[in-house]
């Protein structure tokens, strides 16, 4: 005959031998237990031992069963050396547990479950065992061997669904509890009597379960059977006859604390001589009950629940902490302590003087028998003793820092005065209306009647700065060649650069040379073409809006650049004639109202083309801009707003233009403008030393 | 995925920037189709503005925005303008918007500047009544007059003098201004072509 397990392969069933599922070892097919580790053998409960339709059975498990995760040992490999030595079984102890297992044993019911569950392969309904299904099943343990009658009931398999306990009217188990935790009888005195709180014996305990296994349950599962009354022990699982060690282990707890023997010690003479059996105290009497404040009904019904008629568990045992804990102290006191542990407990008292503390026992809680526990509410209602005071010396040197540091305070604190809010006068809305319309009078008057400035023109002559000489001579010098003219200003500066780019294109249609007018931005190439159109005898040529600023100005120097050829400016194609006059120009004339816009002109174009004139037209705002530029030779000549246009026009031209009368009036809104902020600098500077003198 | 994102312009700004660098110190070919295609870029950048600002009103307009609605239909009215002369359906449709409503309506922006400038310059001495505050408006109302024509001789001294004080003063501050924005645009290029710098990135 012969079995394998499961999950190895390997034999468990050995000539008689079954090996233990736990550790492995080989034990007698008729032992329920394992020889070597204790552990419950299934397999011999089960299948029987030494049945064949068992073995035929569980042959038949074997091959449903998954195919074992490694090869067992060959049976040739076994039998080639004797059991014994391969097992270590020591068969005198084999022979000797013989004789207490009984040979006859049923298989519990959940086993049998089980294993029908491995058969069919439904593993996953078994439920997994619970704590509360082990507990039930403790308790049922307790049922059965508590003395009455157990059910003759199997034990089946659980459901799996979850367990529900219905709780029956009787509370039985409570008053077995309640039965061990009343107070025991007080002992004469001059008894010896060991302190303690009395916990819930082990026949309380059973007396429990045994209540508790009346409950029935939800899914009809039973306490196991059982024949001897062992708790917790199954008959299963323990059998009929157990060595006379376990039995008394398992039948200990149903003795009374009475029958508990008491152990005579014999103490060596130092140590006896130290333990002084204690006196029990008189007991303390309770402090009487409070006055009564509530009428007599409810005394009347107080009564009724007294001590006397209802206990309650938390009071009876609340009493028993309170007898034991005062024998604890009497007991305390009483005994000698040795000679060093005195030392210590004078200094704790010293303490607890100094201190201020009573030493008080405590009689409830955690720390109930503990003596010199801090009452918390006294210590924190209670007067605390002051602390000594320390006293700080200060040197000298400390003393004299203190003086300068307060004397810096109290200097500050001084000279700290509360800020008297100035209210700044806003500017006044008169005198922005006045300022206002002094201006607008002074724009338009002139223009409604042109002899009102005349007086202006005739204080004095306008000079030519040798820039704008330049200027007219590069132009001049440029008669009859192609010149660029860049319209790099705003439509907010046409009012000012309009007349200079009326005067320009005038002077170069007169002098014959041809134009090619560009422009940085879209408006000013609009206003560029629209100010060409209107110039007389003016050959002009479009060269567009160039996009791209410097990039694009690079692009077209390098067109104008004779010694290359080309055809397109920024992706854009280039007429052939604007490129032969490209070509052949010579002179840049740039009009512009923004630095940016002139600097890329100087610094693209007149970087590449360090041969071609650059002229510059700015506003007067671009006027300083220009001067290193000039300076520096990048700028041959310059033309900066309406008054070098005025005496540009007045020299050189003999177009009579707005740019005199514009001129007058622009010089007459300056003064005026200058004489506003004079007036304004000596109004405020009285008003600030007036203000500066009265503070 | 966030690393190669930041990688590619990065990579982009090295390879172009080193590029343009090349063509304009030795190969001007180079540089020459570099610019060409910042052209078409350009415009590219100025159609998807025009498309961003279009989008942009639009929203504010459905917000209840009035002045949103004037832009709107100005672009619309210039866009329609220039179309309609380039069919030759009106003649310089877009030239006349612009000289009777752009032109004008930039001059009297500007012309509002004299007004401000003169309110400053009194809140200037209005406030800072010290003696910066002094030489500030000083030297203001100098060059103010040094622009118009004053008579006799007090005028001609006055001429010489502003000429110096321009000459000197005027033209070191400007030059050392450029200079420094030279000198800045130089650190900031190098810094764009090390990659110390990510513009495009913003």
């Amino acid at each position: 005959m012969s079995r394998r397990c499961i999950s190895c392969g390997s034999d468990l069933i050995i000539d008689g031998y079954v090996r233990c599922s736990n550790c492995r070892a080989l034990t007698p097919l008729e032992l329920e237990f394992c020889e070597l580790c204790g552990s419950y053998i299934s397999m011999a409960n089960q299948f029987g031992h030494g049945d064949s339709t068992a073995s035929e059975e569980w042959t038949n498990h074997r091959e449903a069963a998954p195919p074992p995760l490694h090869q067992a040992t060959s049976p040739e490999d076994e039998a080639s050396s004797t059991l014994e030595e391969r097992l270590g079984i020591d068969r005198r102890r084999t022979e000797a547990r013989k004789k207490d297992i009984p040979a006859d044993t049923d298989v519990p019911g959940w086993l049998l479950d089980v294993d029908a569950a491995l058969k069919s392969g439904t593993t996953s309904d078994l439920p997994e065992p619970t704590v509360e299904r082990r507990e039930d099943w403790i308790r049922e343990q307790g049922v059965a061997l508590n003395g009455g009658t157990p059910e003759e009931e199997s034990f089946e398999s659980p459901a799996p669904e979850v367990e529900t306990i219905e709780e029956t009217e009787s509370l039985d188990w409570i008053d077995a509890l309640k039965g061990d935790l009343e107070p025991a009888e007080p002992k004469p005195a001059g008894e010896a009597e060991t302190p303690r709180i009395s916990k819930p014996t082990a026949a309380a305990a059973a007396a429990g379960a045994a209540a508790a296994g009346a409950k029935k349950r939800k899914s009809g599962t039973q306490p196991l059977e059982s024949k001897d009354n062992l708790m917790g022990v199954p008959r299963q699982l323990a059998g009929t006859e157990l060595p006379s060690w376990l039995s008394d282990q398992l039948q200990r707890p149903e003795r009374s604390e009475e029958e508990v023997p008491e152990v005579e010690i014999e103490l060596p003479e130092p140590v006896r001589s130290t333990i002084v059996v204690p006196v029990a105290p008189e007991p303390q009497e309770k402090p009487p009950a409070p006055s009564p404040v509530l009428d007599e009904s409810f005394e009347k019904w107080l009564k009724d629940f007294s001590e006397e008629s209802i206990s309650p568990d938390w009071m009876v045992e609340a009493d028993e902490q309170y007898e034991e804990a005062i024998a604890a102290d009497i007991l305390a006191k009483s005994a000698k302590t040795p000679g060093t542990m005195q030392e210590v407990q004078e200094g704790e008292v010293d303490s607890a003087e100094l201190l201020g503390i009573e030493e008080v026992t405590e009689l409830r809680g955690t720390l109930s028998g503990l003596k010199g526990t801090i009452q918390i509410a006294a210590a924190m209602s209670g007067v605390q003793t002051r602390r000594p005071r320390v006293e700080y010396s200060l040197s000298k040197q400390h003393q004299k820092q203190i003086a300068l540091l307060e004397g810096i305070i109290n200097a500050e604190t001084v000279k700290r005065r509360p800020k008297t809010v100035v209210k700044v006068n806003r500017f006044p809305a008169s005198l922005r209306v006045l300022l206002a319309v002094a201006l607008l009078a002074i724009v338009i008057v002139p223009l409604l009647v042109p002899s009102s400035v005349d007086w202006i023109s005739d204080l004095a002559t306008l000079t030519i700065s040798q820039p704008v000489q330049q200027f007219h001579d590069q132009i001049e010098q440029a008669a009859g060649q192609p010149v660029l003219v860049a319209f790099d200003y705003s439509p907010a500066m046409s009012g000012e650069m309009n007349a200079v780019a009326e005067a320009l294109l005038g002077q170069l249609a007169a002098n014959g040379s041809s134009v090619i007018i560009t422009s940085q931005s879209a408006s000013g190439f609009q206003l560029g073409q629209s100010i060409a159109s209107e110039t007389e005898d003016l050959s002009a040529f479009y060269l567009g809006y160039l996009p791209g600023e410097a990039v694009s100005l690079r692009s077209l120097a390098r067109c104008m650049d004779e010694s290359m050829d080309c055809q397109t400016i920024f992706g854009e194609s280039i007429p052939p004639e604007i490129q032969e006059l490209l070509g052949e120009t010579n002179t840049v004339a740039v009009l512009a109202s923004e630095s940016g816009e002139l600097q890329a002109w100087i610094e693209q174009v007149g970087a590449v083309l360090p041969d071609e004139v650059l002229l510059a037209a700015v506003t007067q705002t671009l006027g300083p801009l220009t001067a290193p530029y000039y300076t520096a030779g990048q700028l041959e000549g310059v033309l900066v707003g309406s008054p070098d246009l005025a005496a540009y026009e007045q020299e050189f031209l003999d177009v009579e233009g707005n740019s005199a009368r514009n001129f007058t009036i622009s010089t007459a809104a300056i003064w005026l403008i200058a004489a506003f902020l004079l007036i304004g600098v000596v109004y405020y500077a009285i008003t600030g030393l007036r203000s500066g003198h009265s503070q | 995925m966030d690393q190669i994102k930041k990688s590619i312009p990065l990579l982009l700004a090295y390879v172009f920037g080193a590029a343009a660098l090349i063509g304009l110190l030795f190969i001007p070919a180079l540089a020459k189709i570099l610019t060409s295609w910042v052209g078409f870029l350009a415009g590219i950048a100025l159609l998807i503005g025009i498309l961003n600002l279009t989008a942009v009103h639009s929203r504010r307009l459905a917000k209840g925005n009035v002045y949103s609605l004037v832009l709107l239909i100005s672009l619309i009215a210039m866009i329609t303008l220039g179309i309609a002369d380039y069919f030759g359906w009106t003649e310089d449709g877009v030239a006349t918007a612009f000289h009777y409503v752009q032109v004008p309506l930039e001059a009297a922006f500007a012309s509002m500047m004299a007004f401000f400038l003169l309110f400053a310059g009194v809140r200037v001495i209005q406030k800072r009544r010290n003696w910066w505050g002094l030489l500030f408006i000083g030297f203001v109302i100098v060059f103010l007059l040094a622009r118009t024509p004053l008579p006799g001789t007090a005028g001609e001294i006055y001429h010489d003098v502003s000429g110096v004080l321009s000459a000197i003063f005027v033209n070191a501050g400007m030059r050392g201004i450029l200079i420094g924005v030279a000198l800045g645009a130089i650190a900031v290029s190098i810094r764009v072509l090390m990659g110390l710098e990510r513009p495009y990135e913003k």
